[in-house]
């Protein structure tokens, strides 16, 4: 079988080219790493360091006796699991709806959820609020997970993913067989379509832990600071301390890339699999 | 695969619940004694230790809330405009203050709380900066000032054959017309940059007079005003002596641990910053005034929002912790600079010293400078004004846009967003 | 979209059966519509009656009628200016960003490709790393007098650009910092759209002589035609909506890194003209769908030629 590189030296200039995207891609966070482990004065140097330094520990410990370091991890794997589970449920189920059941005013729904993406978020702060002050919620978790557990990105995304890999076939022989639509949903759709909601739960996940925009506004209390709130407090007005940011940052990131590692295994399976149709 | 995976998270999710749920009891049984008051603050102020020690003495619980300076307004601001959610007491900047001031009906009156009893106490700059215009309404206790002085580089002004010592050079750089030959001065003869931006330059000299952009009727007054048109003119003119860069970013530490600045126009909570920018020039500065009086940078005021329902729990403690004796405590702990007069003859503020610079007389200079700072009236719209005056300013710097021609540019935004 | 014609063909016979669709359909979708029932639909009401009233936040609001409309349409050239400054990022990022993610996920679904999991993890990388340490690192490239671009144009005897002075500079500054930031997030999606496509197809391919190119361009790009369509809308969408990037890199003494979110989020919360920002939010949000529906156009276009 012939494939891309199948001469050498396309194989060589292929490499090359991934290898640069790499390094352009990780420099950034190696580099998070390497003032982590240094002092705030070595950014300032010019060339600046590009070597780590002996201090990540000590930076580490400082930034646990800074800030409830465990208490922020816990909130942010509650708020960040809680989420991902749902959105992946409940958008899953939504685009299956959008792209194969047949129901009036379907495509107008579909157009209409997109159109919410559209809406600028900047101003919902305000008024988002009353509610969760209407409703109790300040101070609580449930403020940032509950209107978080379906969105227009997962909907969009389930939707297109579906048309694009599960051939109606699959679905009508399924209906012959006497199959409901939730059942058809479950065993036929979802085993389907796992890169895509590998996908979407990367990316639920991390945007769920790096938010900062909302959780500040309503989570206030120490108790319930998630990790990236926490981290904020980290920012003294006068002095910023970046090692010292920088290496919290830094551990704060550490699980979103075990998470990725752990869904990203659903990108191979498909492949040694073969595709579903 | 993805079962287990599912089992897992959602068995993960299970736990942190149950954790979750008992430290919500853990919670209201605290609060449930009411002897509990909220505070919102940035990190920087120092409050916790003093905090713990009123709780021993008095049994009042104070929950000191942190968060990110910028995110403490942006909350408070939401909690005040939603009608729910503010502190019994939040912190608020300087360059908020005046916002704040003009909605003071969304804040407690501290003179109604007793505050006429810290009159006097603090700097006046302080004292006009927390009262309105008729002396009626108290809006917070004033906590730390940022008193402004002139460090400089003793081996970039002695290669330009410039005086070293801090007298010599008060005496000859006093005003800001020398300010500016003196730093032509040091390009000529070294080749390095007296200051980081013209608009810095142009801000320490506008903050240094009582009338800047605005009466207190709220009429411009920016196109006449006298102390703002020769801020612009010496600020526009000095271009050349300027490497162009912004305060307090990674680039301006560069360019300090470059020696490439011969003077940086601070207060004192930014010594560290130069420290930690260009930890190798230790030793080579000096502090002295700055031209023509000092200025101010920094400082804030602790206010009891109106929804609180503790005023008086929460004046007791504002008024408490802020007080002379508590204040110097804060700045003994490495702490901002105190905003009260009385407490500048203490020991740790006259023998204050810093290896950093080679001056025994720093805390000194630094108190001196807070007691001539001068609270110049602002209004609700100086922050946005006085931003399109320096972008003015930088684009002159960036593209050599001719001076007359950036005026125009910011006088016609002024006008429209003031007009709007 | 491009399903609704392919799925008439295949409507259901039965009337018992479509029944139980609509049934199935409307309860499927229901939880969206009903968090935005709780959530979405009172923010908007919300903003559409401040769009109408002057009120900076903590006073009284008062009806302006449709002037606060008015001003922005005809009498605020630094909104327009933002316009523009969004648009011309939006260009100048967006397309070479889809074309490079695309590449990048065809490289990485080749079977012989080996380290794929460093690989993939590399390109999320730069999803994950946190904005302080981006917005340093970008500075000391960026940098007008340290900066590591600068320096590279002087060896090859180019003059020195003021990136953060000039329009062109602080434009392609931004851009390089969206490239950045979002090819890797393309490329995962792309890849995951890869993954759906049988291998058998490309088999036949080889055997019917076609090069990998014409591989490419005749089965991946048609088949993921849905996939390209969410990235177009998505990047469309969020490059009109671009805010962390231009306020990270600073906007510029001439609002040169303006954009449309940022002036938004100014006027609210640092000019505190909540009704003005109102306003602006739904000039914003008939922007955006016109240029989405347009872009939407051109996809469709080009995907179906």
């Amino acid at each position: 079988m012939h494939e891309v590189g199948e001469n050498k030296l396309s194989k060589i200039a292929l490499y090359l080219f991934l290898f640069v995207s790499a390094i352009l891609s990780i420099f950034p966070f190696y580099w998070m790493f390497v003032v982590g482990s240094n002092t705030t004065s070595a950014i300032n140097k010019f060339p600046p360091a590009v070597v780590p330094g002996p201090n990540f520990i000590a930076n580490s410990i400082e930034v646990f006796n800074r800030i409830a370091f465990f208490q922020a991890l816990a909130n942010s794997i509650i708020i960040s699991a809680v989420v991902t589970i749902s959105v992946l449920f409940f958008c899953s189920l939504a685009g299956f709806a959008f792209s194969k059941l047949q129901f009036k005013g379907r495509d107008g729904f579909f157009i209409f959820v997109i159109a919410t993406m559209m809406i600028p978020p900047q101003l919902s702060l305000i008024p988002n609020f009353m509610i969760m002050t209407n409703l109790g919620w300040v101070d609580d978790l449930k403020a940032v997970i509950v209107p978080a557990m379906v969105n227009a990105f997962g909907v969009f995304w389930m939707r297109q993913y579906i048309s694009s890999s599960v051939p109606y076939e699959l679905i009508e022989a399924a209906r012959i067989d006497g199959c409901g639509n939730f059942r058809i949903f479950l065993n036929i759709v979802l085993p389907a379509v796992r890169p895509g909601l590998a996908t979407l739960g990367i990316f639920t996940f991390m945007m769920t832990w790096n938010d900062f925009l909302w959780p500040l506004v309503v989570l206030k209390d120490s108790s319930v600071h998630t990790l990236q709130i926490a981290l904020r407090t980290l920012n003294d007005v006068y002095n910023t301390d970046y090692s010292l940011i920088l290496t919290g940052t830094f551990l704060a990131t550490l699980p979103i890339l075990l998470v990725f590692l752990l869904f990203s295994r659903q990108f191979i399976s498909g492949l040694t699999e073969g595709a579903v149709k | 695969m993805g079962k287990k995976l599912l089992l897992l998270l959602t068995g993960i999710v299970l736990m942190f619940f149950l954790v979750a749920c008992s430290e919500d009891d853990a919670n209201s049984e605290n609060e449930s004694g009411n002897n509990e008051l909220t505070l919102w603050a940035w990190p920087g102020f120092g409050l916790g230790e003093l905090a713990e020690e009123y709780e021993e003495e008095t049994g009042v619980h104070i929950n000191i809330q942190e968060a990110d300076y910028g995110d403490v307004h942006q909350n408070l601001i939401t909690a005040l405009a939603s009608g729910s959610g503010a502190p019994d007491i939040s912190a608020v900047d300087e360059g908020y203050l005046d916002r704040m001031k003009e909605n003071q009906d969304q804040f407690h009156n501290l003179f109604d709380l007793g505050g006429e009893e810290l009159e006097g106490v603090y700097l006046d700059s302080k004292w006009e900066q927390a009262t309105n215009a008729d002396q009626d309404f108290l809006i917070g206790v004033p906590t730390d000032v940022g008193p402004m002085v002139m460090a400089y580089r003793e081996d970039i002004f002695e290669e330009a054959g410039l005086p070293t010592d801090p007298e010599e050079v008060a005496a000859e750089i006093d005003s800001w017309e020398s300010y500016v030959e003196a730093g032509r001065q040091v390009m000529d003869e070294t080749g390095k940059y007296m200051i980081n931006r013209t608009s810095d330059l142009y801000l320490a000299i506008l903050e240094q007079s009582e009338e800047q952009y605005f009466t207190p009727d709220e009429e411009f007054i920016g196109m006449e005003s006298d102390q703002n048109l020769r801020a612009w003119d010496i600020a526009s003119s000095a271009g050349d002596i300027s490497i162009n860069l912004e305060r307090d970013t990674a680039e301006w530490g560069t360019a300090l641990a470059d020696d490439q600045i011969a003077t940086v126009l601070l207060p004192p909570w930014m010594l560290q910053n130069v420290k930690n920018a260009a930890p190798d020039s230790a030793g080579k500065w000096n502090v002295t005034f700055m031209p023509e009086g000092s200025g101010n940078f920094g400082g804030s005021f602790l206010t009891i929002p109106k929804q609180s329902d503790q005023p008086q729990e929460a004046y007791d403690f504002a008024s408490w912790v802020m007080a002379p004796e508590q204040q110097l405590r804060i700045f003994k702990n490495s702490g901002p600079f105190p905003s009260t007069p009385e407490v500048y003859d203490d020991p740790a503020i006259q023998e204050l010293e810093d290896d950093f610079v080679n001056n025994n007389n720093l805390g000194q200079i630094y108190a001196e400078a807070a007691k001539e700072i001068v609270a110049g009236y602002k209004g609700t719209m100086h922050d946005p004004v006085s931003e399109l005056f320096q972008d003015g300013l930088i684009s002159i710097e960036d593209n050599d846009t001719p001076p007359e021609e950036a005026w125009d540019n910011v006088i016609d935004e002024v006008d429209r967003q003031l007009n709007r | 979209m491009d399903t609704v014609q392919k799925s008439k063909q295949y409507r259901p016979k039965r009337y018992s059966q479509k029944a139980s669709e609509v049934k199935s359909g409307y309860l499927f979708i229901s939880p969206f519509f009903l968090l935005f029932g709780v959530f979405g639909v009172f923010p908007l009401v919300f903003t559409l009656y401040l769009s109408f009233h002057r009120w900076d936040i903590l006073g009284e609001t008062e009806f302006v009628g449709f002037s606060n409309f008015s001003s922005i349409l005809f009498n605020d050239p630094l909104f327009w200016k933002a316009v523009g400054n969004t648009f011309s990022i939006w260009a100048l990022s967006t397309i070479p960003q889809l074309i490079a993610a695309l590449l990048i996920a065809f490289f990485l679904n080749q079977a012989f490709l080996k380290y794929k999991s460093f690989f993939r993890l590399a390109i999320f990388m730069p999803n994950v790393t946190s904005v302080v340490a981006v917005a340093l690192v970008f500075s000391a490239i960026f940098g007008t007098q340290y900066g590591l671009a600068n320096y590279i144009l002087s060896l090859f005897g180019i003059e020195s650009i003021s990136w953060s002075g000039s329009y062109i500079g602080t434009h392609i500054a931004i851009s390089v910092m969206v490239m950045w930031r979002w090819v890797g997030y393309n490329a995962i999606i792309y890849l995951a759209g890869l993954q759906g496509i049988p291998k058998d197809l490309y088999e036949a391919a080889t055997i019917d002589g076609a090069n990998k190119l014409q591989q490419l361009l005749y089965i991946t790009v048609p088949l993921l035609r849905p996939i390209i369509i969410f990235t177009v809308v998505q990047s469309t969408i969020g490059g009109m909506q671009l805010f962390a990037e231009p306020l990270l890199f600073g906007e510029g003494s001439r609002s040169q890194g303006l954009t449309m979110t940022l002036y938004l989020y100014q006027e609210a919360f640092n000019r505190f003209s909540f009704g003005y920002a109102a306003a602006i939010a739904w000039v914003l949000f008939l922007i955006i769908i016109i240029f989405s529906l347009f872009n939407l156009f051109l996809t469709r276009k080009i995907g179906s030629s």
